[in-house]
């Protein structure tokens, strides 16, 4: 199941060749293809924290990405807000781009352990439709509260994130490649953090939830505990998904709540591997990059065609995802000398 | 654990000194149905105590009210002499009270080894912050934590089958495996619910030692079973229920003869009246 853990190696290698790519292949185009695949892929780690580890299946997972969009935009551009009560109107001065992109991550990580406050009272189907309103509702906000977030017109000029370098002085994140690095630098940034949770104490409580609630409460786990801890981290990197999405697009429009992406997100981690920490990696590749690929070979209805097609073929031969099916051929082999690898290769 | 035994002789009303689980007129109706109906009865430290009944007598509901899966709709539960109505299994289990399930009840998706660890959380104390950064004291606790969990699937005689996923193990395994679960919590006191369900004579006599065994490091047991050969040879005290009431209490050769015990497991209803 965890393929990444026994191998630190493989984990290092895949990095390393990611981060060489912009050498190796300097395609703008390509770059910027990669690099917007990658903020999904992290919005897909973050949403594999709650689905995948505690078994929540959040319908409304882009309402973290926007907030943080819009946080994180909104904070670096400033704004004054006249709100009702208030004598003066309230003005907010520009941010450094770092700190409004914090700001992002931790509005959005704010919202995460409000939704589960109020959502986790309620299970399954119950919880899914909580989700999806959430996300219906901080759409209707950003379509209609125009003061704060001009509404369809869109936010824009977003600054770019900045690199402060000894000698070059703070440059901004600007070219493809360097937006390129820095995406890659966050969605590994992220993964490390939910394999760090997962692998744990904390980490394990919320796999007995997903697993057996009920057995999961008599061995004294607290369950709302462990399962806002899961919403607040997923909120949270999928927050700072959405604030790179705001400062390498530079515009943000109420679109970045739209329901389809929170479907894309969905899609890569059931297709990769739920509660597989590679699988949103694997999923995100994948269907991020193949409509690239296909874009002008195919017309988009064939394409969208074809994904279904090819979602299904995936889930029917593989039920539980790509990666738990490529470990578990991996695992067949090597049978009998398992326990003591496998407690060596934990003790790192 | 003898002095245990000699002690469960005397007259049930008077406390006893050592005394580690306590229902008092605990009554539980169900939708108009009345499954427990003020049962009262103690459990003393050391003991491997039977709750017994026909089908329906309210022994699995006895258990939820105890552990916490139901809140008793009258009466009170002590453990320690604390007061435990109405705490949620989580708070219980934090407590010293864990018990296990009538049903298998695995982290089936889970390998035996990560089942035992899971089942180790109150034995813990990391938390996000430390397992994100991962330092000393996080190892040290990791390390320990996997320590005790081969100790435990040691016990319970599931070692060579550490890496297997748990759904894969055979039933009599799982029900092992359910009850290393429940002992990983460190529990003062084990609820198993009808541990032997369903498993073959040899393996039923190899869980009584188990049980034995568990009993003898000090945890006190409370069981519901419905095995007879294995209720009456393993007890230290009986605790018999029908239709929610408690119609005996003693030893089992005591419980072996008593009439009212006799009619509830033979007889018709018609004689209820008189118990």
């Amino acid at each position: 199941m965890n393929a990444l853990r026994s191998s630190p190696l493989l984990f290092a290698a895949c990095v390393l060749a990611l981060a060489l790519l912009p050498v190796l292949w300097p395609d703008p185009y390509m770059l910027s293809v990669v690099a917007s695949a990658g903020i999904f892929i992290i919005a897909a780690i973050s949403l594999n924290l709650l689905l995948g580890f505690t078994g929540q299946l959040s319908l409304g997972h882009v309402a973290f990405f926007g907030i943080g969009a819009y946080t994180s935009a909104l904070l670096s551009l400033g704004f004054d807000l006249e709100l009702p009560g208030l004598a003066q109107a309230l003005v907010v001065t520009p941010k450094p781009v770092w700190v409004a992109f914090g700001g992002g991550i931790f509005v959005a990580g704010l919202f995460g352990w409000l939704i589960g406050k109020l959502a986790f009272r309620v299970r399954g189907a119950y919880f899914v439709i909580v989700t999806i309103s959430f996300a219906q509702v901080m759409r209707m906000v950003a379509i209609n509260w125009v003061d704060l977030t001009e509404g369809p017109m869109a936010l824009n000029n977003i600054p770019p994130l900045t690199l402060w370098l000894p000698g070059a002085g703070t440059i901004d994140l600007v070219s493809k490649s360097s937006a390129y690095w820095l995406v890659l630098a966050v969605a590994v940034v992220s993964y490390l953090l939910v394999a760090a949770l997962v692998h744990s104490r904390v980490g394990r409580a919320m796999v007995a939830l997903r697993e057996n609630e009920t057995l999961a409460r008599s061995i004294g786990v607290t369950v709302t505990d462990y399962l806002r801890i899961a919403a607040i981290g997923a909120a949270a990197i999928g927050g700072a998904a959405g604030g790179l999405y705001a400062h390498t697009v530079r515009i943000i429009d109420p679109d970045v709540f739209m329901f389809m992406f929170t479907i894309t997100m969905v899609i890569m981690v059931i297709v990769g591997g739920k509660g597989t920490l590679a699988g949103p990696v694997v999923g995100g590749l994948l269907f991020g990059l193949v409509p690239e690929l296909l874009r002008g070979r195919l017309t988009p209805e064939v394409q969208w065609m074809l994904y279904g097609v090819l979602m299904i073929v995936i889930l029917v031969f593989m039920p539980r995802g790509i990666v738990p099916a490529l470990t578990r051929r991996r695992k067949a082999r090597p049978a009998v000398v398992q326990p003591v690898a496998r407690m060596a290769g934990d003790t790192r | 654990m003898n002095h245990a035994t000699q002690a469960a002789v005397q007259a049930p009303p008077a406390p006893l000194a050592d005394e580690v689980l306590r229902l008092e007129d605990v009554t539980m109706r169900i939708a108009g149905l009345t499954a427990v109906d003020s049962l009262s009865f103690g459990v003393s430290a050391g003991q491997i105590v039977s709750l017994i009944g026909p089908n329906g007598a309210g022994k699995t509901t006895t258990f939820n009210v105890i552990s916490g899966y139901m809140r008793a709709t009258d009466g009170r539960v002590r453990l320690f002499g604390e007061d435990i109505t109405g705490l949620s299994p989580d708070r219980i289990a934090q407590r010293g009270l864990v018990r296990s399930f009538q049903r298998t009840s695995v982290f089936a998706g889970c390998t035996v080894f990560d089942n035992i660890l899971t089942g180790l959380h109150l034995r813990g104390s990391v938390g996000v912050l430390q397992a994100l950064l991962r330092g000393r004291a996080f190892r040290a606790e990791e390390e320990r934590l996997r320590a005790e969990a081969r100790e435990i699937l040691a016990f319970v005689g599931l070692s060579g089958r550490a890496d297997e996923i748990a759904s894969g193990l055979s039933y009599g395994e799982q029900r092992l495996l359910g009850v290393g679960l429940a002992l990983a919590a460190k529990p003062r006191v084990l609820l198993l619910d009808e541990p032997a369900a369903g498993l073959n004579p040899s393996e039923t006599e190899s869980f009584k030692a188990m049980v034995r065994r568990i009993c003898d490091t000090g945890v006190t047991i409370v069981l519901v079973e419905h095995d007879m050969h294995m209720v009456m040879s393993i007890s230290d005290h009986i605790v018999v229920l029908n239709h929610g009431r408690l119609i005996a209490t003693g030893g089992p050769r005591a419980i072996q003869q008593n009439p009212d015990v006799i009619r509830a497991y033979l007889g018709a209803g018609i004689d209820r009246a008189k118990a």
